[in-house]
């Protein structure tokens, strides 16, 4: 880590805290050493040999969402989030694990995914049997969140397709189905490369993969193709894969969604995947008004907090990280918050239980 | 009272500060610091008090390079409220441990340095907006935001306070009233000294006072002016009145090239003198020109003169119009709008520049800020340059100008060959001083003068200095807030 | 009736200072120790008018340099003798008084331009420089200071920056502490200081600050470095009416906020402006107090002939000040809201026609130039007008306070109401900000005797300082604190006074320096 990671850990050690203003983590805490400049800072003294890496400070590199907001500002590009999954892969090798983290594998082993339950099974229940081909060269691969806490986003895909006669997309329900980027997040390496070539396996024979879930999409796209796993060539998020359907008017936009709408771009979709278009224009086909922006958007908007394993191992900061991110909500005019990811509708919707918040593809659906 | 010796001079302290704590491990005070923070907020992990002991400043990274850090403090407390911090500074007399308040800690000076171990109190949860007057013009915020968020929030709503220092992405309100700090806005907004209509603080006995909020008062001494700079060794400020701005609609961009160096100081001094109110002016010497246009498009070369604007249009109009005529009468050709807009773009890019310089073995970078009136800034720049040029590569630029003078800001690089990084920076900043002090102009650190600068201020301060020591003295007995820094 | 001249300093002191600074600059005359033994303060004008004199200086003495004044502070420290730095006295809060005897310190010989820097636009000159003189030598020099309190013929500079002082011209200049980037000044230990030597670049705590407003208890300023400007190419007036205070003062907040920085804004409530008229009465604007009293050439020599009916005729127009006061009801005049602009060409012509767009935009009526122009004139003419009312056996003073535009109205409506019932009234805004504005209150009224004059004063004040502290303003504006405020220094600055006091302790442990004022 130390050595491929050299420059990064350089830089942001002297750096006078370019970054300091946009970490989530940092300003939802005002800790100095969940900041990125006292996390890489803490790396460089144990390279150094001014600490040893204990036990505190392998907690400490888990205080990270992930982001990548810290890039967004930085003129030299450094990706810390990169660095800190590094960092958490030597904790796990040197079994300095968080204990949530030793909790969340145990539990995750058991079930193979976060939440408990036959995921696969699971999904096999919200949709017409139909829709399970394994065979088929355009797959849906359900998020697992999105299974099991929003199942109305799989299901209002799948109307989506019906309604502009897509017949071809067929639903995967193998297993594993969890692609495992929280394995990933919380450096379990081993773990979340086994994972994935077991998924890879099932789907590389795919042409076409289609997920509801960016950090799916991520996964495949990036990890996976780093590990030299055999990906599908063409993996999109739905709004990409939609998004020029709905602009052919493929389909009926019949009804036009009523209610004021802010859209907030997720870590994975946006910073990681640099989709930041296609959800825009799906909501400008069917809201009456254009969709509300927060002040800091697109590649510069704030996290909601729930990647990067923090909703694991620090869940009250991920939440007021994700409060913070809904001031601006509340502030507006808009009444419905609408999303493309499954973790951050969970998150907002964990925070505030009446707010509405509600997935494009549930908003799209809505209008058809 | 006492008098100083004529030329005091405070050596630069060793790079790595190294005190054994008399706190340390100290149940009793721990546990009176939980009562009143409750455990959430009370820290005393000796990875954490190392990591808040180290900070930005040359000195700190050249230890950290060679495998050495500065000793923490003890304990670190995070409050909420004003009455937590009257209640700490209780604690901390009766024992007689020094707080050393905290904001982002990007001082280059040593504000927050630790020296005798103690309790660092970390601002940054009080960091909410109270109000804002928007008949008045007045903000009202805690002082542990971050003056990035103040500003983001303030723009949402249709205003500015205008204050970018070079360090805006990282310090807080707190920080900047305590350092007295001067954003590249200066001319038009003033300095944070200016934008403060009153304050909150607590003072080393505990008790919670404010200044009263009125635009200007004829009653004493200027309470506001005393504690603005006072980097924490009088009172924690906890909460700040600032006037604001309606943001501008309209900024105009000025950019013009000058042979000469000296050609472009005499054009912006002459606009001050006009009475236009640029928002900010900014004239690159060759080499900061060739440096902070490296990554662009735009070929540029030459002493650069970058002029804003801001305002209603007509007066935008106005003023630029009179701006270019003096432009050209001192032999500045214009260069449209772009390389202003682009320094304005990247105004912040010029902090990235320490990250490469440190990571190379043996380099030191620092940045030396000197004011000084018109009649010296052509000397203090010659001087500098002449004093240090054969060893250093420099880059100098002239900003925050007034109708009495401006700020020379040089950014100072230089690889260590025959002697250490250390005695490199200490031999720069040698030559630095002679330089300066004998050419008219004086040291202006804009993130704090902490404790590096401490010798330096107090000799600018005169006999002065020692009336404030004193005065420290009656207010702090128990040195309780951040010892050694001011020289106090 | 004779006065009672109390000893002047002993022969021995007396010999050490002429020792110091020569015999031509020490004396213990009665004449010359009572003349510097009194400034403008309304409490001891009524006295005097009644042949009291309370306080007087032991001695007076006339440093030529700072090396004088340092001498003499450190003798007087070495004896605990109190020293008063003294300019020229104008002041109205008895901030010069010599409560406790002392020498009086007149700085008036200390008057040197010393230089004028044209590429800094700065000065530096001696403290003890008469106001006028100064501003006339700097524009013949083709410069301004921009400094124009009221006083301007009657004050220095030295006491200008130990006052804390603004003058009309503030919004575009600035006050006193905007003006003044440097000093020199010597301590009560008798150390000569140079404060902020590279004038307008320091940091850490501003000690210039702590200085400026301190009103002589921290030592003494001999040298003062102030920033200038070029005379002004050009000047623009007009005036406007507005219906009332509350729009008027939205004006002149909108200005401001606008960016405009005029030279002066000044609104005059409705009975000022219905004295003085819109259109401009023969005297100035705002001075219409005095000019209301029957105290003309001719009247001054029936006075002498018919005393009791003139004193009647102030009487009532003190007395049944509720009834004066009602005149505004008749008032149709709205207030008047005069402007000028000054400075380079292009720019004063931008910042008067934006105004006058504003200010139509809100309402306002555009009454051309002439009330401006007539204001202009006269700015200094109401210094005059007080001695007519003192003579009369009636009593005048003034109360300016400030707050932030939010508190303004709120502020002015509760000190109106609080002093209309006992005094007759009329106010003006100006100094304005960003954030806020001053109020400027002029009361006139009398009473059977200067006990009973002095008692009716103190309530009146008490009135008004109580309710700035509540509404949420300052004390003072411009005019300190001296003796006359010092009793609500508490109030104002809580235990902020403790800061004040520690900084008092460290340099004047002996308490030599102006004692007994501000609250210390």
């Amino acid at each position: 880590m130390f050595k491929k990671y050299f420059r990064e850990i350089e830089f942001c050690t002297y750096c006078p805290k370019m970054c300091k203003f946009c970490c989530p983590v940092g300003n939802a805490s005002g800790v100095e050493s969940y900041s990125p400049w006292g996390r890489m800072t803490l790396l460089h003294m144990v390279r150094e040999g001014i600490v040893d890496f204990n036990r505190e400070i392998a907690h400490t590199m888990y205080q990270c969402s992930g982001c990548m907001l810290c890039r967004e500002y930085c003129d030299h590009l450094i990706e810390v989030p990169l660095v800190m999954i590094a960092a958490r892969e030597k904790a796990a090798i040197e079994n300095k694990l968080p204990w949530e983290v030793v909790e969340y594998f145990k539990f995750w082993k058991q079930h193979q995914n976060p939440f408990g339950d036959n995921l696969s099974a699971r999904v096999r229940t919200l949709l017409p049997e139909s829709y399970f081909n394994q065979d088929a060269q355009v797959m849906y691969l359900p998020g697992a969140g999105h299974i099991y806490n929003n199942p109305s986003v799989i299901q209002d895909t799948f109307k989506l397709f019906e309604a502009m006669d897509i017949d071809y997309v067929a639903c995967y329900d193998g297993d594993p189905i969890d692609c495992g980027t929280t394995l990933r997040e919380l450096g379990l390496r081993k773990e979340y490369g086994a994972n994935a070539a077991k998924l890879a396996d099932k789907i590389s024979r795919c042409k076409v993969v289609v997920s509801g879930s960016p950090a799916a999409v991520y996964e495949l796209k990036v990890e996976f193709e780093q590990m030299g796993l055999k990906v599908p060539p063409k993996v999109f998020h739905i709004a990409e894969f939609l998004w020029p359907m709905v602009k052919d008017g493929r389909f009926d936009v019949r009804k036009q969604f009523p209610q004021r709408v802010m859209y907030h771009d997720a870590d994975y979709l946006g910073r990681y995947l640099g989709v930041y278009d296609e959800p825009r224009s799906i909501l400008g086909a069917v809201l009456r008004e254009a969709p509300v922006e927060f002040s800091r958007n697109r590649e510069k908007a704030d996290s909601c907090g729930a990647n990067g394993g923090l909703p694991i191992t620090n869940p009250d900061l991920a939440k007021e990280i994700a409060k913070a991110r809904l001031a601006e909500f509340y502030e507006s005019d808009a009444t419905a918050l609408a999303v493309a990811c499954p973790d951050a509708q969970r998150i907002f919707q964990s925070v505030d239980d009446n707010i509405e918040v509600l997935d494009v593809i549930n908003i799209l659906a809505r209008c058809i | 009272m006492r008098k100083t010796t004529p030329g005091h001079r405070q050596c630069l302290p060793d790079t790595v500060i190294k005190m054994p704590s008399r706190f340390k491990g100290n149940v009793e005070i721990f546990h009176r610091l939980k009562e009143i923070f409750g455990s959430n907020r009370v820290r005393n992990s000796s990875v954490e008090t190392l990591l808040y002991a180290q900070d930005i400043s040359p000195e700190s990274l050249i230890a950290r390079r060679a495998g050495r850090a500065a000793s923490g403090a003890d304990f670190i407390v995070r409050p909420v409220a004003v009455e937590e911090i009257s209640r700490l500074m209780r604690v901390a007399s009766r024992w007689k441990i020094p707080i050393l308040p905290y904001g982002a800690g990007t001082s280059r000076r040593g504000s927050v340095a630790p020296l005798e171990g103690g309790i660092v109190c970390d601002m940054k949860r009080m960091n909410r907006i109270l109000s804002i007057d928007d008949e008045s013009l007045i903000v009202s915020a805690q002082a542990g935001i971050l003056g990035e968020h103040l500003e983001h929030e303030l723009n949402r709503k249709g205003f500015t306070l205008g204050h970018f220092p070079w360090n805006f992405r990282a310090s807080t309100l707190g920080g900047w009233v305590a350092t007295r700090s001067a954003g590249e806005a200066l001319t038009k907004y003033g300095g944070i000294a200016d934008m403060v209509v009153s304050m909150q603080a607590v003072l080393p006995d505990g008790s919670i006072v404010k200044t009263r909020t009125a635009p200007r008062s004829a009653t004493g001494p200027d309470f506001n002016r005393l504690l603005t700079g006072s980097e924490g060794t009088l009172a924690i400020m906890t909460r700040v009145k600032l006037r604001i701005h309606v943001r501008s609609r309209s900024v105009a961009h000025l950019s013009f090239r000058f042979k000469k160096f000296s050609d472009g100081v005499l054009a912006a001094r002459q606009m001050l003198h006009r009475g236009l109110r640029p928002s900010t002016i900014h004239l690159f010497d060759k080499s900061e020109t060739a440096e902070f246009f490296a990554d662009s498009k735009l070929r540029l070369s030459g002493n650069m003169l970058l002029i804003t604007f801001e305002g209603h249009e007509s007066r935008t109009e106005m003023e630029s119009r009179i701006a270019e005529a003096i432009c050209s009468d001192y032999g500045g050709d214009s260069r449209g709008e772009e390389p202003s807009q682009y320094r304005m773009e990247h105004r912040f890019s010029r902090a990235f520049r320490t990250s490469p310089a440190f990571s190379r073995k043996g380099v030191i970078i620092d940045t030396i800020e000197i004011g000084a009136p018109w009649s010296s800034i052509q000397n203090v720049y010659e001087s500098l340059a002449k004093a240090l040029s054969k060893r250093f590569e420099i880059c100098a630029f002239l900003s925050r100008p007034t109708s009495q003078g401006a700020a020379l800001t040089f950014t100072i690089t230089a690889k260590a060959t025959k002697e250490s990084d250390i005695d490199l920076h200490k031999n720069l900043w040698d030559k630095a001083v002679k330089a300066v002090q004998s050419s008219g102009g004086a040291f202006i650190p804009t993130s704090g003068v902490g404790l590096r600068g401490a010798g330096l201020f107090a000799e600018q301060m005169g006999a002065a200095h020692n009336w404030l020591k004193e005065v420290k003295v009656e207010i702090d007995p128990n040195r309780i807030l951040n010892p050694g820094k001011l020289g106090l | 009736m004779t006065l009672k001249i109390p000893a002047p300093a002993a022969p021995e002191i007396v010999q050490k200072l002429i020792d110091i600074v020569g015999e031509n600059n020490v004396s213990v005359s009665p004449v010359k120790r009572l003349l510097n033994s009194r400034d403008m303060f309304p409490v001891s004008l009524m006295h005097h008018a009644e042949g009291v004199v309370e306080y007087f200086a032991d001695v007076v003495v006339w440093p030529e340099n700072a090396e004088h004044v340092a001498e003499v502070v450190k003798l007087a420290k070495s004896i605990r003798m109190p020293v008063i730095p003294f300019g020229a006295g104008s002041g109205v809060c008895g901030g010069v008084l010599p409560i406790h005897g002392g020498i009086s310190l007149d700085l008036k010989k200390m008057n040197g331009i010393l230089d004028v820097s044209a590429e800094n636009m700065t000065v530096v000159a001696e403290s003890g420089i008469m106001g006028q003189t100064f501003e006339m030598e700097l524009n013949r020099r083709g410069y301004t200071l921009g400094h124009f309190p009221s006083s301007i013929y009657c004050s220095t500079l030295g006491g200008w920056a130990a006052a804390r002082s603004a003058g009309q011209l503030s919004s575009k200049y600035g006050k006193i502490e905007d003006i003044v980037m440097g000093l020199e000044f010597v301590s009560p230990s008798g150390d000569i200081t140079q404060i902020s030597p590279v004038p307008g670049y320091d940091s850490g705590p501003d000690w210039k600050q702590v200085l400026i407003g301190s009103e002589g208890t921290l030592g003494v300023i001999t040298k003062v470095t102030c920033r200038i400007h070029p005379n002004p190419e050009s000047r623009r007036f007009v005036g406007f009416n507005f219906p009332d205070a509350p729009s008027g003062t939205q004006a002149m907040r909108l200005i401001m906020q606008h960016g405009l920085r005029p030279a002066s804004m000044r609104l005059y409530d409705e009975l000022d402006t219905m004295l003085v008229g819109s259109k401009g009465a023969e005297e100035s604007a705002g001075v219409g107090l005095a000019d209301f009293l029957p105290v003309t050439q001719i009247e001054t020599r029936l006075r002498t002939i018919a005393p009791g009916f003139f004193n009647k005729a102030q009487r009532f127009v003190a007395r049944w000040s509720e009834v004066a006061n009602l005149l505004e009801k008749f008032s149709k005049d709205g207030c008047l809201l005069i402007l000028m602009f000054e400075g380079q060409e292009a720019i004063a012509e931008y910042e008067y026609e934006t105004a006058v767009r504003l200010c139509e935009k809100l309402g306002g009526k555009n009454c051309g130039p002439d009330p401006a122009l007539k204001w202009f004139k006269n700015r200094y003419h109401v210094s005059y007008k007080m001695s007519k009312v003192f003579y009369n056996g009636a009593f005048v003073d003034t109360i300016e306070v400030a707050s932030t535009w939010k508190k303004l109205i709120p502020l002015f409506e509760e000190i109106r109401d609080a002093i209309r019932p006992r005094a007759f009234l009329m106010a003006h805004f100006s100094h304005s900000y960003d954030d806020g504005c001053s109020i400027y209150f002029t009361f006139l009224s009398s009473a059977k005797n200067s006990i009973e004059a002095e008692k009716a004063h103190r309530k009146i004040w008490r009135l008004a300082m109580e309710a700035t502290l509540r509404v949420g303003g300052t004390i003072s504006h411009h005019h300190g604190i001296g003796l006359s405020k010092a009793e609500y220094m508490v109030e104002q600055h809580g235990d902020l006074m403790n800061i004040f006091r520690a900084v008092k302790d460290a340099g004047d442990p002996d308490n030599i320096m102006n004692p007994g004022k501000m609250g210390l």
